[in-house]
């Protein structure tokens, strides 16, 4: 495997990483965070910009 | 300094939170969209400067300069109420926060159009003893009527100050922001408190005085305490601990003043605060005959809500809303946008080989993130473009309309026009829908709609259905789409039907919902919530979704030895595949990839779509072709019969369990859902198999 593709795989774990964190803070938000960062559909939308919800 | 926001439903008071925090919270012409408190910090506000808040663009504008350093002050929203007797746990949130979240100050909004009505829970507010401000909301509207409200003469009446406003076109925010500061800052409390006279007056003051060390102990002003004994308010007795010797006395002048009234108590006490609200309005409230808007929903009213029109004109609403969107624009984008991922894709693809890198980490980013990410990714047009129609229905108040309509047919199945707000915003995601549940007021409507909810297909399941109607239906997608709705619903009907005549005997409550009048969208919300679905979705696809490609992209890669398998038949997730294939056997689709799929979608419903592009190991624009190797289109309408009806994702399970209290729900509806989706798919291919 040549440098090229440990950068990228690398690459790759650093996002996943990343996508883990936001799901597991999302969760543990409570609220809607069932669903990350709100959700695909909803009007409740909860959590976000700054505001502290219940 | 904490303010709350309170007022009756539907009277502003979310635009007002937005206008004065630079939040977009949603908004909708509709009663009860708010169903928890949230909380936001007043942003120094310099009226119409700003029309999105400068934080959701990311540029401040402050003018620290012009600002006097005041401590940051914060505002609550609250649920609409009409009374500080509350019913529904969403007005419980609000009663609780008012007694006991001790607020520095109330903002009272008070829909100007709407007066009468809303004075009502004005004077109660008033009793409470907090600095107080009343924002006189829709100004506007009354304006473009000619209609007058004498400001002055009100403030003198009432004793707090009123500040005339229009939250929606950001008029006369910095004098309520101005006031309601000052209010709080020298604790000017409402200086009266009292608007009754003769038996009612004597009976809440003998019980104030008796009571006023129980209150004070209790923390609750002594005043409010008596109206709510008066009222015969149980939480109220429970709170303060009365004897049995206080409890009697303040029996027996109740029932002296109800002998004297000749009315009971409950009614007294209306009859009372309405008697002064009407003199007061005679005095203040300068009406040229009813308002145009209402003319105007009156009129639309009749056709729209008609016993004959009102099902049939709703049908056709929704049939256009969904012929536009899968037919029409929505695919059209879709379409055009999976045309651009292929092309990055390839240009991607390209890339990296022209660096020489290892076919494996190759697979990982082409076969697994892009074409995984990619495949749901396509899709966000349609959802954007469904919730565009339906935010129009919502903010221009039809859908509080199709709520009265659909009363007639809820009753069927034991359930009110109430419980068809969750139900409709089920279609878009669960969760919120199962939240929205709160503003049901009784507790046996409230779990039968949260059980029903996840029959209401979520829009994630979208990506699934497209797919699978592209590739085996593509004469009839708008067609397929609707019978997969309908069936859904028709579904739920029958798990209704059920459900009354088993779990939750008895009746639903009576429907009460205030109409309100039809107005023409807002082009600020219909465009923040299409903004707000999008970056969800967005959201959804980089972290769920991301998270759940690479998995299934790791576990077909290896064998249990972790080599790199050839052929993805001698892979982990194969394996694990084939020991699930037998139970869908008899539903028609033996291929292992489909159970996992499946299984995948458990994590978020689009999962089933990622899964089968990585798992196929083509892009979007090819997987239609992939699919036809697998289904057959009778195998491919029984799996689509139960993608629609199994279990709800993980989220909105927990939320179920959040909701309900209870582990064992959360559990059995995931359980129970799976059975009937196998029974019903299981339905549709063997009948299917007779007649193909
Ligand atoms: N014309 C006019 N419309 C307004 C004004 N303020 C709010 N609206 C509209 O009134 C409707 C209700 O607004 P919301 O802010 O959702 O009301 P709410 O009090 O939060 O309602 P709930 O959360 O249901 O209790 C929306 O359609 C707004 O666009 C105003 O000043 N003038
Ligand atoms: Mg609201």
């Amino acid at each position: 495997m040549n440098a090229f593709s440990w950068f990228v795989l690398a690459c790759v774990a650093v996002c996943t990483v990343l996508a883990v964190r936001a799901i597991w803070r999302a969760r543990r938000r409570g609220g809607c965070g069932g669903c990350v960062g709100g959700c695909a559909a909803c009007p409740h939308a909860c959590g976000q910009k700054g505001q502290k919800a219940e | 300094m904490v303010f709350a926001l309170a007022g009756n439903q539907n009277s502003g008071k979310t635009t007002l939170f937005n206008q004065l925090t630079g939040s977009n919270q949603h908004v909708g012409n509709f009663p009860g969209v708010t169903v928890d408190k949230k909380e936001g910090i007043i942003r120094d506000h310099t009226t119409g400067e700003h029309h999105f808040g400068p934080r959701s663009w990311g540029h401040e504008r402050h003018k620290r300069s012009e600002i006097p350093p005041r401590a940051p002050a914060t505002v609550v929203d609250l649920p609409g109420i009409y009374s500080l007797s509350p019913y529904t746990s969403e007005e419980i949130v609000t009663r609780d926060f008012l007694i006991d979240g001790k607020p520095d100050g109330i903002i009272n909004i008070v829909d100007a159009t709407n007066i009468e009505r809303n004075l009502y829970l004005t004077l109660q507010l008033i009793e409470l003893g907090i600095p107080m401000v009343i924002a006189l909301n829709m100004m506007d509207e009354m304006r473009a009527n000619g209609n007058t409200v004498d400001v002055n003469g009100l403030e003198k009446e009432l004793g707090v100050p009123v500040v005339p406003i229009s939250a929606a076109k950001n008029e006369g925010i910095d004098e309520l922001i101005e006031h309601a500061l000052r209010a709080a800052e020298h604790r000017e409390c409402p200086r009266r408190q009292d608007f009754c006279s003769g038996a009612v007056h004597r009976c809440i003051h003998g019980i104030a005085h008796m009571i006023e060390d129980h209150a004070q102990a209790a923390g609750v002003p002594p005043y409010f305490a008596a109206t709510k004994l008066v009222e015969g308010d149980e939480p109220m007795q429970k709170r303060l601990h009365l004897t049995d010797n206080e409890l009697d006395l303040i029996g027996h002048s109740v029932t002296e003043m109800e002998t004297e009234l000749g009315t009971d108590r409950e009614a007294a006490l209306a009859d009372m605060r309405y008697s002064f609200i009407e003199k007061l309005c005679a005095a203040t409230v300068v009406k040229h005959g009813e308002s145009r808007e209402h003319t105007r929903s009156v009129q639309l009213d009749k056709v729209l809500t008609g016993k004959y029109t009102g099902i049939p004109i709703f049908l056709l609403i929704m049939l256009a809303v969904f012929w536009l969107t899968f037919g029409v624009i929505g695919t059209f984008l879709s379409d055009v946008l999976s045309a651009g991922i292929d092309a990055l894709t390839a240009a991607v693809g390209a890339g990296l080989d022209a660096y020489g890198i290892n076919p494996v980490v190759r697979s990982l980013v082409i076969d697994g993130v892009f074409a995984g990410v990619g495949s749901v990714l396509s899709f966000l047009p349609i959802i954007v473009t469904l919730f565009f129609f339906l935010s129009m229905l919502e903010d221009s108040g039809y859908m509080a309309r199709v709520a009265f309509v659909m009363d007639k047919l809820l009753r069927k199945i034991g359930l009110s026009g109430r419980s068809f707000v969750p139900m409709l915003i089920g279609f878009g995601c669960s969760v919120p829908a199962i939240m929205a549940t709160r503003t049901l007021s009784s507790d046996r409507d409230r779990k039968m709609t949260i059980l029903l909810t996840p029959f209401m297909s979520c829009s994630a399941k979208l990506p699934i259905y497209a797919v699978f109607t592209a590739a085996f239906f593509p004469q009839h997608g708008a067609l397929a789409m609707i019978v997969l709705y309908v069936s859904g619903m028709a579904v739920g009907v029958l798990a209704g039907l059920v459900m009354k005549s088993t779990l939750y005997k008895g009746n639903p409550v009576p429907f009460v919902m205030e109409l309100p009048n039809y107005r023409v969208p807002s082009a600020k919300s219909v465009l923040l919530l299409m903004w707000d679905k999008a970056k969800d979705f967005l959201t959804r696809a980089f972290t769920v979704i991301f998270v759940a490609t690479i998995i299934i992209w790791f576990l077909q890669t290896f064998d249990t030895r972790l080599n790199v398998v050839t052929d993805s038949s001698a892979s982990i997730l194969a394996g694990l595949g084939h020991l699930l294939a037998p139970l869908f056997a008899p539903l028609g689709f033996t291929d292992w990839r489909a159970a996992t799929a499946l299984i995948t979608g458990f994590s978020a419903k689009e999962a089933v779509v990622s899964t089968m592009a990585v798992l196929t190991g083509t892009n979007i624009s090819e997987l239609g072709m992939a699919l036809q190797g697998i289904f057959t289109p009778l195998s491919a309408a029984s799996f689509l019969a139960f993608t629609l009806l199994y279990s709800p994702c993980v989220a909105a399970i927990a939320a179920v369990k959040r909701e309900m209290h209870s582990g064992f729900a959360a559990a059995w509806v995931a359980l129970a859902q799976c059975l009937i989706a196998w029974v019903f798919a299981f339905a549709v291919f063997q009948v299917g198999s007779l007649f193909v």
